[in-house]
């Protein structure tokens, strides 16, 4: 049997390989508009698992970052609030030391009284510090005040109290990595005796007579109560320094991951320009040929 | 003379007749099916004289149709298999878009969201707004959830609904097969060969095969079966009709139109749709449902050991009921299946702020709902008749008396007694893997803070010494003292002697049974599978009910437990849910892969086909051309030829005349 090639057959071949042209270069042209090699599973369903995965990542990494600046927002605020509260206290202290002198005259001593009076006002407010509507000394009972005052008929204070409790809140800044990011009043002013001794300095100077001893002693409890202050500062510093470190650690994990999505994802477009010229020759020629050898036939050349 | 003339004659009507079927060739050129005839001619009788035979010209003996049965059935073959790999293209195609795992609207991204809202939760326990935006993102994941399995259902329709268009295709298909087998028969009995009736069958037979995969059985008397492993669709002039059937538990099935054989087919459109129906969308849904059960389940059961921010309930009932109030929680059709173990109720006096932990004990294959109940009521403020349980509709229905609120919270009891005239004051969340009870033993006898060496000793309930805190001379009464594992004491300044005690109840997880979760008692998620689930009404409602915290409305403890499912790497089939998704979601881009590979291979291998068919049986104008000419000139020379014997005879007649 001779090889016969129909009329049919060469319609058939032409037109499929015209399809398949066509095909080749939607799919680039697809991958070029998109600008994504991945446009859907199939197209690379092991590149797709992992670009889905590592999108995931980022996204939880994302979440870690924005985590990390609310609670480096939280610890500035108590930061800022502890250092205020510590400059009153040194203000504290420089009265009690001008107070402790036996040469002061009573209405002396009330002035420092009144003096002191106003600054543990201050103070108590400090302790109060409301951030977003939360208070940030109240342990988890954020929208309770962390301290209240007793006040007698003439506005003194005469006690104040602890209404909060020693509960933690923690934040989540990494896979199975947690920060503290409140601090308990009860804590830092030992539940209410910074308060009291406060106050019982207040009233040692207003007595009618000066206990000299009873106010050098009540002098060392507040040293203590400011020493945990200053603690605490120290402890926030780090605490900064270490959301500090978590953040960049965290933005350079997402740089990293952003570009390995985009070498498994993102669409090489030099390549794919490149891919679509060469189809588009190879388009044009079978094309070209199609209509050279579909159109003649032996009734072209028979008169 | 007269034969002169026959001869002639013969070689003029021989040279129509073999046009004929070269101008029948040229019309049928694009005729789908059409296959290639041609003309056999021979010589007539030859006429015996003495000096040896002498020819009477030529005649035509036979109309050959140029056919290669092994290859047509091999198209056959090829054309099921296109026919199944297209359509199940086509349909992945669809399905990847309904999917659409790679696209901003994706699962992923709903699922990604929805712990994201869980971390900014986290962050902001008490803040309304961060909750509300915490319930849109919960609604994006359900609504995309029910959206997914609403388009696989549709798709399920649209594939029932096409499957039946297409075995009525086949029906009429087989009839007129079974009708042309008559015809063909009918000619061959007279023995005429029946070309083009031939053809036009061996077309309806390669549309067939599209279909479904058959076997065609050629009888002697030209007529065709037409075979599937099911049974025969035709013999003879008989005709199978085919319906289709959805049993009980969903699946379709070919039958005949009594609805009695079923008929499975090999390859075949109807049999990839088929397929598709009964296995792709079913394995898909199942395991969408599986994800959603998970996270439903998982999200539920911590959801449910935490408190909103009203810190607990006066009133809650179950959303889930169970079949029978009497019946064996193990087997009282809850979709979640509780386990045994203990569940704690905590009961909070509002105005003093006293606690009270109440423990049940459940065994779920004695213990029934009401047995449950009663022990709620058997408790220590149950007894005091501050909390009370009731069954109404088989739901569980709890309350408490006027004053009183209850959770379901593993937050520590933060008074849980004295040492001596010593106050103990716990804070901290116990981080231990099992529940446990610890003991708090004084050691010595003298005061708290100032008796240098004194001691306090904590044993777990197997005995073994967990801590051993110097509350003597160093101790500043007051001041927290670390416990292992997450908890911290305080004690008052006090006497304590040697051997006061107490007790504190350090539990990690509240409901060991699973008990809430299986109720639907402060549950986040309502539904089972993917086609149901959403966010529960009470939330829904009230975005204050979300149970972010363990305790005060600042405590983001069980924020922080629902956000660690995320990354839990044993969710669900040993993986994550993120990572069972992604599976999900690969395996449908291969699945769909290999399909479209393996369509562009048949779609190759039946071109070839097609080709080396048409080399046998196709229609070349060409050569068709060639043999009109062959033909023409063949007619002429005859025409000439009796022109001359006309002339002869003229010449013959005048001379003679």
């Amino acid at each position: 049997m001779p090889f016969r090639i129909s009329q049919e057959s060469l319609t058939r071949t032409t037109l499929s390989n015209i399809n398949l042209n066509y095909k080749k270069m939607q799919e680039t042209q697809e991958k070029l508009s998109s600008g994504k090699q991945i446009n859907r599973p199939s197209d690379d369903p092991s590149g797709t698992r992992k670009v889905l995965g590592l999108r995931t990542e980022e996204l939880q990494l994302q979440q870690f970052l924005d985590n990390t600046a609310t609670a480096k927002e939280q610890i500035n605020i108590t930061s800022g609030t502890l250092e205020s509260t510590e400059e009153l206290f040194a203000k504290i202290k420089e009265l009690t030391v001008q107070a402790n002198n036996d040469t002061l005259g009573r209405s002396e001593r009330e002035t420092i009284a009144n003096e002191l009076d106003e600054l543990t006002e201050s103070v108590l407010q400090y302790a109060n510090t409301e951030n977003n509507g939360r208070y940030i000394f109240s342990g988890t009972k954020t929208l309770t005040a962390a301290f209240t005052a007793t006040r007698d008929s003439s506005g003194n204070i005469l006690s104040v109290s602890y209404n909060g409790n020693n509960e933690e809140i923690k934040y989540q800044i990494g896979a199975n990595s947690f920060i503290q990011v409140n601090l308990p009043g009860g804590k830092l002013f030992q539940d209410n005796k910074t308060f009291s001794t406060l106050i019982s300095l207040r009233d040692a100077l207003k007595a009618t007579t000066f206990d000299s001893a009873a106010f050098s002693n009540l002098r060392t409890t507040l040293e203590t109560a400011t020493d945990a202050l200053s603690t605490e500062i120290t402890k926030n510093g780090a605490k900064a320094n270490r959301l500090d470190l978590t953040t960049y650690s965290l933005e350079s994990s997402q740089t990293a991951l952003k570009e390995l999505i985009s070498n498994t994802e993102d669409a090489d477009v030099a390549s794919l320009i490149m891919d679509l010229k060469h189809q588009e020759s190879v388009l044009q020629s079978s094309l070209k040929t199609g209509a050279m050898v579909i159109q003649q036939t032996l009734l072209d050349f028979l008169r | 003379m007269a034969s002169d003339l026959q001869i002639g004659l013969s070689g003029i009507l021989t040279a129509q007749r073999a046009m004929l079927i070269t101008s029948h060739n040229i019309s049928n050129a694009n005729t789908k099916g059409y296959t290639r005839q041609s003309s056999v001619l021979a010589t007539r009788n030859p006429v015996s004289t003495s000096a040896g035979t002498l020819g009477q010209g030529v005649e035509l003996v036979k109309i050959i149709r140029h056919k290669d049965d092994y290859l047509n059935s091999r198209l056959r073959d090829i054309s099921s298999s296109i026919g199944s790999a297209s359509t199940k293209s086509q349909y992945l195609r669809e399905l990847e878009t309904v999917f659409n795992e790679t696209s901003e609207s994706s699962l992923n991204n709903a699922l990604s969201s929805f712990f994201n809202g869980i971390n900014d939760l986290s962050l902001n326990p008490e803040n309304i707004s961060v909750r509300s935006t915490f319930l849109e993102n919960a609604n994006t994941l359900t609504d995309t959830f029910r959206r997914i399995v609403n388009e696989l259902d549709q798709m399920n329709t649209f594939i029932k609904q096409s499957i039946e268009n297409k075995l009525s295709d086949i029906n009429t298909i087989t009839t007129n097969i079974a009708n042309i087998n008559r015809q063909i028969a009918a000619l061959e009995m007279k023995g005429i060969e029946s070309n083009d009736l031939l053809d036009k069958r061996e077309a309806l037979l390669q549309d067939l095969s599209k279909l479904t995969h058959i076997t065609v059985n050629k009888q002697n008397n030209g007529m065709v079966d037409v075979m599937t492993p099911g049974g025969a669709l035709v013999s003879g002039t008989n005709v199978k009709k085919l319906t289709f059937d959805v049993d009980t538990s969903g699946t379709l099935s070919i039958t005949d139109s009594e609805k009695v054989t079923k008929y499975t087919f090999k390859t075949g459109e109807i049999k990839a749709l088929q397929d598709f129906y009964n296995t792709t969308i079913v394995n898909y849904d199942k395991k969408l449902d599986n994800l959603a059960s998970g996270i439903i389940k998982d999200v539920n059961r911590i959801h449910s050991e935490g408190v909103g921010l009203s810190g607990g309930f006066a009133n809650i009932k179950s959303i889930n009921s169970v079949s029978s109030a009497t019946a064996a929680l193990n087997a009282a059709g809850l979709t979640i299946t509780p386990s045994s173990g203990d569940m704690y109720i905590t009961v909070t006096n509002t105005s003093t702020g006293e606690v009270t932990k109440n423990k049940i004990s459940v065994n779920v294959a004695t213990n029934s709902l009401t047995d449950v109940k009663n022990a709620i009521n058997s408790t220590t403020s149950g007894t005091a008749g501050n909390i009370t349980a009731s069954i109404a509709d088989n739901k569980l229905q709890i309350g408490t008396a006027t004053g009183y609120k209850f959770n379901f919270s593993y937050a520590l009891d933060p008074n849980p007694g004295t040492l001596g005239t010593s106050t103990a004051s716990v804070s901290g969340v116990y981080s231990g893997q099992s529940n446990d009870t610890y003991t708090f033993k004084a050691l010595g006898s003298g005061t708290i803070g100032t008796t240098s060496g004194l001691q306090v000793e904590v044993k777990n309930s197997s005995g073994a010494v967990v801590a051993t805190l110097d509350v003597g001379s160093t101790y500043t009464a007051g001041n927290t003292l670390n416990v292992p594992n997450g908890v911290s004491l305080a004690l008052s300044s006090g006497t304590i002697t040697t051997g006061d005690t107490f007790s504190l109840n350090v539990i990690s997880d509240s409901d060991t049974t699973n008990l809430l979760a299986a109720l639907g008692i402060n549950t986040f998620f309502s539904g089972t599978d993917a086609s149901n689930i959403a966010v529960s009404t009470d939330v829904s409602n009230d975005v204050s009910l979300i149970a972010a915290s363990s305790g005060e409305v600042g405590n983001n403890t069980n924020a922080l437990r629902l956000a660690a499912l995320l990354d839990d790497p044993s969710a669900i089939s040993n993986t994550s849910f993120a990572d069972y998704l992604h599976q999900i979601a690969s395996a449908l881009g291969e699945e769909a892969n290999n399909a479209y590979k393996s369509e562009e291979s048949f779609t190759a291998i039946e071109t070839s086909l097609q080709n080396r068919k048409d080399e046998v049986s196709g229609v070349s104008v060409d050569e068709e051309l060639v043999n009109l000419i062959r033909f023409q000139q063949a007619y002429q020379a005859s025409a000439k030829y009796i022109s001359i014997v006309n002339g002869l005879m003229d010449k013959l007649l005048s001379t003679f005349g």
